[in-house]
């Protein structure tokens, strides 16, 4: 019988001491069975391999005592070494494997408890943190609305353009080689670019703003093919202007920012600017996007489009014709309005000096607003329209009205006279006399008949003492005498003194009241559309009646005699068709020495008599030289404007020869 | 018929052969499962398999990814023409503007005609005195006028603006010797 030899382990712990000899004679019991129940190797000779069923499966502790004994003289001395000392024995192997499932369970449900953390608990927030370190979010811009004339000729548009920026971090060391490309596209030479690209301590630089798009592209293409990354760019519209100052007051301009800051543009800065949307996209951790990767967007709302009542054509003749006038009068400022009688819309609204939108700072401070809507003054005899309308509809006079002038009239302490000289004393002039000579006496006469409540409430009905609501920035409101005015204010107001209006008010009243007694409010707008052409009201005015249809046609026949008179035939009228005008020149307060010095001359006037389709309201302020009454320095202009703007709307020459209705009795 | 006299004669033989057989020996034939395939060509089936269903794959998602990077591609130059659209656009409504317009025909001897006459249909009379235009209607409409206006009041806005300056700095030149006197008087 072969030598069984010992199992490592056994043998190792058989050496021990006496304390653990139980266990060591258990073992060396050359019992296969036993040693492979207690989970020892059995041999590979077979020895304790063969089964031995008649042996008994435990020794009686004595014997087993005895044992060591002989084991020790056919053992070889077995090697101790410090791993065995800390082995333990092994337990039965079913507590073995219990413990090592507890082990594993524990371990698994530490696995379950995370995923469960992970995916049931927290998965929100860890959902949204893998989003967010893979998404990216982009704002789309809106595109600025568009703003057209009354013919679609472009008056104010956006060009896709770029700031070009760069990272000075990832371009500095190659400065040079990035200013030499640049350089071209930019229309700035290296030696700017260098030291904007070194820019130490900082990620970021503009470079130049508004380059256009397609300029960008051409530039990218060549960075990207000379393997330069670190230039980028930001979104940076240009608002172009095509008209430059054709409109410019009317159309107003945008800053550095994009934002509205004169006339429509800024009036209308929020309809036009549209809302924002986003691009959120899946990108790769160099920003680039994953191609296939989720993407959502949500389109930007584009501004809304403007389609002005002006037409271009018009303006520009208004405005050019204005300015030469102002050079001729040399005269502070000038201002010229042109309305459509019928629907109140604005064909024209030009101010001398004005401004260039594309380049607002070349102009000068106070040539950049709209004196049209944005500076009262007095009127001066253009009023006398205005009150003799009062003074129709109310029923106090009428055209055949007689009034005694005399040669002063006063008026507490002050004294009113008139500016022609009177042939006669008493002179003796119907209203539509007083009216086509331009009394002060005779229209304060008249309208000491008048409730000054009435008056006052008269004004307030043309629209004056209150913003118009047109669609423009800055709108003043002017000042009117209140209900309980003084005698000498009321004397004043009648013919345009001590009262100050804008000219926009202005030529709205007179619109109002010779348009049947149906005052329209000014627009400039005359339609408004988004993005997709759907039309947008945004104008919530209507139009009111304010004298009777009748007063109406009694204050154009008030009007009519302007024209008829012998200055009228002489200067005012128009060749080609009827119309009625007034003339008015007012003292003009002095901003500065807070007096009257200088004038304020005008002239208001509409064709054709009795279907009036246009009135032209032109202002010059303080002309000088021998330019000073309205005769001289505006009416050349209505005259001219008139000529221009009736054929062009289609209106038909009615021309006849006049026959003066009686002014005198 | 035939067949059905044939049919137990045929089985007697069947049973008859077993009962040889069971005399000889308990073995039984046993189905042979089907020929199974070699180890070697089994691997490279499945490595095929494999490599066809990776290759597919990867064919698939290159041509997507090709086909996303053409639509980025001819996006990018759908933009560009955009651009390219827009500068041209831009350029278009300037040189089509009232005021180049008219002061291109201005400069080729055009004025605005003033002497409009309306033919009225259907008995033809004409309204208006239809007559050549002489050019001096409109003497005082100058083109340019307003930007040459501009230009001047601007012009005066900064010369006034400098005399202004000039005068503060002139009005400072007294006062400076005299805050600098304090300090030189302490000194002294």
């Amino acid at each position: 019988m072969p030598q069984r030899r010992p199992h490592p382990a056994a043998r190792g712990r058989s050496g021990s001491d006496g304390a653990d000899r139980f266990d060591a004679s258990r073992r060396r019991v050359p019992d296969g069975g036993q040693a492979h129940r207690r989970g020892e190797r059995i041999l590979r000779d077979g020895s304790a391999g063969r089964a031995r069923p008649e042996a008994p499966s435990r020794r009686p502790s004595a014997q087993a005592a005895a044992a060591p004994r002989p084991r020790g003289t056919v053992r070889r001395p077995a090697p101790r070494t410090p791993i065995s000392d800390i082995r333990v024995p092994l337990g039965s192997s079913t507590r073995r494997l219990h413990v090592v499932l507890v082990v594993m369970a524990m371990g698994l449900s530490l696995c379950a408890g995370r995923l469960l953390q992970l995916q049931g608990f927290d998965s929100a927030r860890y959902t949204a943190d893998s989003i967010d370190a893979l998404t990216r979010t982009l704002p789309l811009l809106p595109s600025r609305g568009e703003i057209t004339d009354r013919n679609g000729n472009v008056l104010a548009s956006t060009q896709p353009a770029v700031a070009v920026t760069a990272d000075p971090t990832l371009v500095g060391d190659k400065a040079p080689q990035v200013a030499a490309i640049l350089a071209p596209y930019l229309q700035m030479t290296p030696e700017q670019l260098v030291p904007l690209l070194t820019t130490p301590d900082t990620h970021f630089v503009y470079i130049k703003k508004q380059v256009p798009a397609l300029v960008y592209t051409q530039l990218a293409a060549d960075l990207s093919k000379a393997g330069i990354y670190g230039v980028f760019r930001e979104a940076d519209p240009i608002r172009t202007y095509p008209s430059s100052s054709v409109g410019s007051s009317v159309v107003g301009f945008v800053g550095a920012d994009g934002k509205g800051l004169g006339g429509l543009e800024l009036s209308m800065n929020k309809e036009l600017s549209g809302t924002s949307g986003t691009e959120t996209y899946e990108s790769a951790p160099n920003g680039s996007k994953i191609p296939l990767g989720d993407s959502k967007v949500t389109p930007a709302t584009n501004g809304l489009n403007f389609r002005l009542s002006i037409d271009s054509d018009l303006q520009w003749m208004v405005q050019e014709r204005l300015a030469a006038q102002v050079v001729r009068t040399k005269s502070d400022y000038g201002t010229a309005i042109v309305m459509n009688v019928k629907t109140g819309e604005v064909l024209a609204m030009a101010n001398a000096p004005t401004f260039d939108s594309s380049n607002p700072s070349a102009a000068p401070l106070d040539a950049r607003g709209n004196t049209a809507v944005s500076s009262p003054y007095e009127p001066g005899s253009v009023e006398k329209v205005l009150t003799s309308a009062a003074l129709i509809d109310s029923g106090t006079a009428t055209p055949d009205t007689r009034v005694k002038i005399p040669y002063r009239l006063r008026s507490g302490p002050l004294s009113i006279k008139d500016a022609f000289t009177h042939t006669s004393d008493p002179l003796k002039l119907r209203m539509r006399g007083v009216i086509a000579q331009s009394s002060n006496i005779g229209t304060a006469l008249l309208t000491r008949q008048l409730d000054r409540k009435q008056l006052h409430d008269y004004y307030v009905r043309f629209g004056l003492g209150r913003p118009t609501g047109i669609q423009l920035p800055g709108e003043s409101g002017g000042i009117i005498p209140p209900a309980d005015m003084s005698d000498i204010q009321r004397d004043q107001a009648a013919f345009g003194q001590a009262i100050s209006v804008t000219a926009i008010q202005e030529a709205a009243a007179v619109s109002g009241i010779v348009n049947g007694g149906i005052y329209n409010p000014p627009t400039v707008v005359s339609q408004v559309t988004d993005s997709n052409g759907n039309t947008v009201d945004l104008d919530k005015r209507q139009p009111r009646r304010v004298i009777s249809e009748k007063s109406s046609a009694q204050v154009r026949d008030l009007m009519q005699a302007v024209m008829d008179s012998d200055n009228g035939q002489k200067n005012l009228r128009l060749e080609a068709y009827t119309s009625g005008g007034k003339t008015g020149t007012a003292q003009r307060a002095d901003p500065e020495l807070h007096r009257y010095k200088g004038y304020v001359t005008s002239f208001v006037g509409f064709a054709p008599l009795n279907d009036p389709q246009i009135l032209t309201y032109v202002v010059l302020n303080n002309p000088k030289g021998g330019f000073d009454t309205g005769t001289s320095t505006a009416n050349p202009v209505w005259r001219d404007v008139m000529k221009y703007a009736l054929p062009r709307y289609s209106v038909v020459p009615d021309a006849t020869t006049p026959h003066p209705k009686p002014t005198t009795w | 018929m035939s067949a059905l006299v044939t049919a137990p004669q045929r089985h007697k033989t069947r049973t008859a052969r077993p009962a040889e057989e069971t005399s000889r020996s308990a073995l039984r034939p046993l189905v042979t499962p089907g020929r199974r395939m070699a180890r070697l060509p089994f691997l490279v089936v499945l490595i095929a398999a494999f490599g066809l269903g990776m290759a597919g794959l990867l064919l698939l998602n290159t041509t997507l990814q090709n086909q996303e990077f053409e639509a980025r591609r001819l996006t990018s130059q759908a933009s560009q023409l955009t651009y390219v659209q827009d500068g041209l656009e831009s350029q278009l409504q300037t040189v089509s503007s009232p005021a180049s317009l008219a002061q291109k025909a201005y400069a080729q001897g055009m004025r605005p005609d003033v002497h409009a006459a309306f033919l009225v249909l259907p008995d033809g009379t004409v309204k208006g005195d239809a007559k050549p235009t002489k050019g001096t209607e409109m003497r005082y409409l100058q083109p340019g006028a307003g930007e040459q206006l501009t230009t001047v009041r601007a012009a005066a806005e900064a010369a006034a603006k400098a005399a202004a300056k000039a005068t503060k700095a002139a009005s400072a030149i007294p006062a400076a010797p005299v805050t600098s006197q304090p300090p030189t008087a302490t000194t002294r």
